[in-house]
């Protein structure tokens, strides 16, 4: 494990106990601005901030930039709540229900993830039969396609778990439709049906959200099976986040692990938890943790995943990121491919992309 | 026979407007969608009227035949072409009871 | 203490290593610098800025060489917080670079402000902002306008306060581009011009150092009184219209960086400052009758 500094901990305590930052030298708010900043979390740190009334007695300094990003994240979440409500009109009158995943369920659910987040896309998922009559009603609507290359296309079409993202040509805002949660190519086979049978309605807005383990265990596969880039502290700050909210209904950690078997998610369910405990200090009851335990990973994994996953979360000192940070990143890049995608279609894929690096195409 | 009933225009939910005109044009901002539209004298009072509450195709076509001196024939192409554009803009909704 | 109290070495010996926290209106930065050629032109074009030592700074921007094979390359980039920003280039554009850096930040992040692309200059506590997109002139405009005795405010980003109105001043050097370099040469031959850069993704860039009054009157009052539109074109004879003002208003919110981000207090600012501002085009060609037509709108203001 990384030796941990003391600026190491300044971010991670921030995000694990809100309140601390009231006792932060200028030195220390220094550190934690710009680390916040780098992690996408500042605004989530400035909102709680906010709720607590304590941003009135920080240096003006700080109240700036505490305050610029909850303008951000301000306008980022009216976009996101707008285009929501314009997607829900497009597919009015069709028969598929429509679920909200990640950052437009946790926003449209009111949940505390959602406090700060700033959500990119709008993530939803329709039944598989429902894909071309919910592409066309998106299509009609104004919606186009943002990949146009015929690679790409298939790339997510037939590999991955969703239509290639749509962007609106008058509002630059993307909606990826989803039909499962992980790839079509990955070993790990969550059953889409399992998680429409638990879904939650959301008043009678018409649309759904998946239930708090599933929400737990999606969050959880995404941030350790799934993902385009190398697992980020803002997701583990997700998954702490739910825990922390879903943990005071009675059924929720008893039915946890035993709905990750069902789904075949007990992996990465045992990381999020061992993760998220260990960094954040996110308190598991002792029972749970044995049975996820039981899934574990065998030693050389754990010990391997132990040193990589810290190794990625722990925020570096913003003037001197260490060496070897890449090499870190770029492992959990692959084994995430790798679970996406069977090893001869890997190197295919991998080559592309860092050819693209160097000569980027238009339009994307 | 009956005739059938007119569509009712209403604001849509989540639709809140802040208005600012000079001489005889408009900017409205629709601060769910953080977007700005600018409209002419009769757009503007088209979408004041709805804003202030539902109406009746029907009413703002005889309201603004009177307002203008206008035939409700000339008038009614006009409030349907307006209708439309807020529609698509997600500003209003246009509902058949 | 100013930049300019300490002698060009001793800048240079501080950019390398801890770096110089530097004071430019309303935003602190710390400065390192791993580029030897761009201490002394800093120095000279921040000469009047404040150097201070505060316990804060709002960001910390480093310029350094890129990658392995720097040495060789000859590459090099802006880094804030262990990240590049902007793209990569050859260490004789490493001045412009930082330029657009601070304004990178501006940009992204000075949110308590509602922020229009614009260049500013003010005289009696009136503003002017002329706003346009790059190649309009707003920049040759500004400079020849300060040339004058305008107060500059700065060339690139209107700083407005939503609460007051008031507009921010950073007075930081006026960067040109090919053509109007000369023009400015010509137009003003006692201007301050740092090290013209030859190769960049935008031309020829040079710039101007900002008057010392400016830097110091930093905090002097400026509220808005005229929105100009300027279009350079050659031949093109100097016309001012007048717009309607919602139209100005909506080329303006499309020329403010946050707009959108601020919403409905973004809304209501630019409303408010349209509300108070004679708006225009100018169309031009010769810099000195544009400039007459701009300072007859200022003597008009004077006689009202």
């Amino acid at each position: 494990m990384r030796s941990a500094g003391h600026h190491s901990q300044i971010l991670l305590k921030a995000l694990a106990d809100p309140a601390s930052i009231r006792g932060l030298s200028l030195g220390e708010w220094d550190l934690l601005l710009r680390q916040a900043r780098t992690a996408k979390v500042l605004a989530r740190i400035a909102i709680l901030a906010a709720d607590m009334g304590l941003i009135g007695g920080f240096p003006e300094k700080v109240r700036e930039s505490l305050e610029a990003a909850r303008k951000i994240f301000a306008y980022r979440q009216r976009i996101l709540r707008w285009e929501v409500g314009r997607i829900q009109a497009a597919l009015h009158g069709l028969e598929s229900p429509i679920l909200l995943l990640k950052g437009a369920a946790y926003e449209l659910a009111g949940l505390p993830p959602a406090r700060g987040r700033i959500a990119s896309d709008v993530d939803i998922m329709i039944p598989e039969s429902a894909l071309p009559s919910v592409e066309a009603a998106l299509l009609r609507h104004g919606w186009e396609h943002s990949l146009l290359e015929p690679y790409d296309q298939r790339y997510f079409r037939d590999w991955m778990h969703e239509l290639p993202p749509l962007v609106h040509r008058d509002r630059d805002g993307i909606v990826d439709v989803h039909h499962a949660i992980l790839p079509r190519t990955s070993r790990l086979k969550p059953d889409a049906a399992k998680l429409w049978s638990s879904a939650v309605a959301l008043g009678d807005s018409g649309l759904f959200v998946l239930s708090p383990a599933d929400m737990v265990l999606h969050s959880a596969a995404h941030a350790f099976h799934d993902g385009e880039i190398a697992l980020a502290l803002r997701d583990l700050v997700d998954i702490h986040d739910l825990l922390l909210h879903f943990c005071r209904q009675p059924d929720f950690w008893p039915n946890l692990a035993p709905r990750a078997a069902t789904l075949d998610l007990s992996r990465p369910l045992y990381y999020a938890l061992r993760y998220a405990a260990l960094m954040l200090g996110t308190p598991v009851p002792e029972d749970v943790a044995a049975e996820v335990r039981r899934r574990a990973p065998g030693g050389l994994v754990r010990a391997a995943m132990d040193r990589l996953v810290p190794g990625v979360l722990t925020p570096d000192h913003p003037d001197e990121p260490p060496p070897g940070q890449s090499r870190a990143t770029l492992l959990l890049y692959i084994r995430s491919h790798w679970l996406k995608m069977p090893p001869a279609l890997l190197t295919v894929h991998l080559c592309r992309k860092a050819l693209f690096r160097h000569f980027p195409r238009e339009g994307v | 026979m009956t005739a059938s009933p007119w569509p009712i225009w209403r604001l849509c939910d989540a639709v809140t407007l802040l208005w600012r005109s000079w001489g005889d044009e408009f900017v409205v901002f629709n601060v769910a969608a953080n977007q700005t539209h600018l409209l002419d004298a009769f757009s503007a009072a088209v979408l004041k009227q709805v804003e202030a509450s539902p109406k009746t195709l029907g009413a703002l076509t005889g309201h603004f035949a009177a307002e203008l001196g206008a035939d409700p024939g000339q008038v009614l192409p006009r409030l349907e072409e307006a209708g439309a554009r807020f529609a698509e803009l997600g500003l209003i909704e246009r509902l058949n009871t | 203490m100013k930049v300019g109290d300490i002698s060009v070495s001793d800048f240079a010996g501080l950019l390398a290593s801890q770096g110089v926290t530097i004071q430019t209106g309303p935003f602190v930065f710390r400065l390192t610098s791993h580029i030897p050629s761009i201490a002394a032109p800093v120095w000279r074009l921040y000469r009047d800025f404040p150097l201070i030592e505060p316990d804060l700074v709002d960001f910390h921007l480093v310029l350094r060489p890129a990658g392995r094979f720097a040495r060789f390359t000859g590459r090099c980039e802006v880094v804030i917080d262990a990240r590049r920003i902007l793209s990569v280039f050859k260490s004789p554009a490493a001045l412009p670079h930082l330029e657009w850096a601070l304004n990178w930040w501006i940009y992204n992040y000075a949110h308590q402000f509602f922020i229009v692309h614009a260049a500013v200059v003010e005289r009696d506590g009136k503003a002017i902002l002329l706003c346009g997109p790059p190649g309009s002139g707003k920049s040759t405009l500004c400079a020849a306008l300060v040339a004058r005795g305008w107060r500059l405010l700065s060339d690139e980003v209107a700083l407005v306060c939503p609460d007051t109105l008031k507009i921010f001043a950073t007075a930081r050097p006026i960067s040109l581009k090919n053509e109007s370099i000369e023009v400015i040469e010509r137009f003003a031959p006692s201007a301050v011009f740092g090290p013209r850069a030859l190769e960049t993704h935008k031309g020829i860039v040079a710039h101007v150092a900002p008057p010392e009054q400016s830097v110091r009157h930093i905090n002097a009052d400026a509220h808005p009184c005229w929105i100009l539109f300027p279009s350079y074109a050659a031949d093109a004879a100097t016309r001012l219209t007048p717009i309607p003002k919602a139209r100005a208003f909506l080329r303006a919110a499309s020329d403010a960086f946050n707009y959108q981000i601020l919403g409905a207090q973004g809304f209501r600012t630019l409303a408010a400052m349209i509300d108070r501002c004679s708006c225009f085009e100018l169309a031009y060609a010769d810099l000195t009758e544009a400039l007459k037509v701009i300072e007859g709108l200022g003597q008009q203001a004077h006689r009202a």
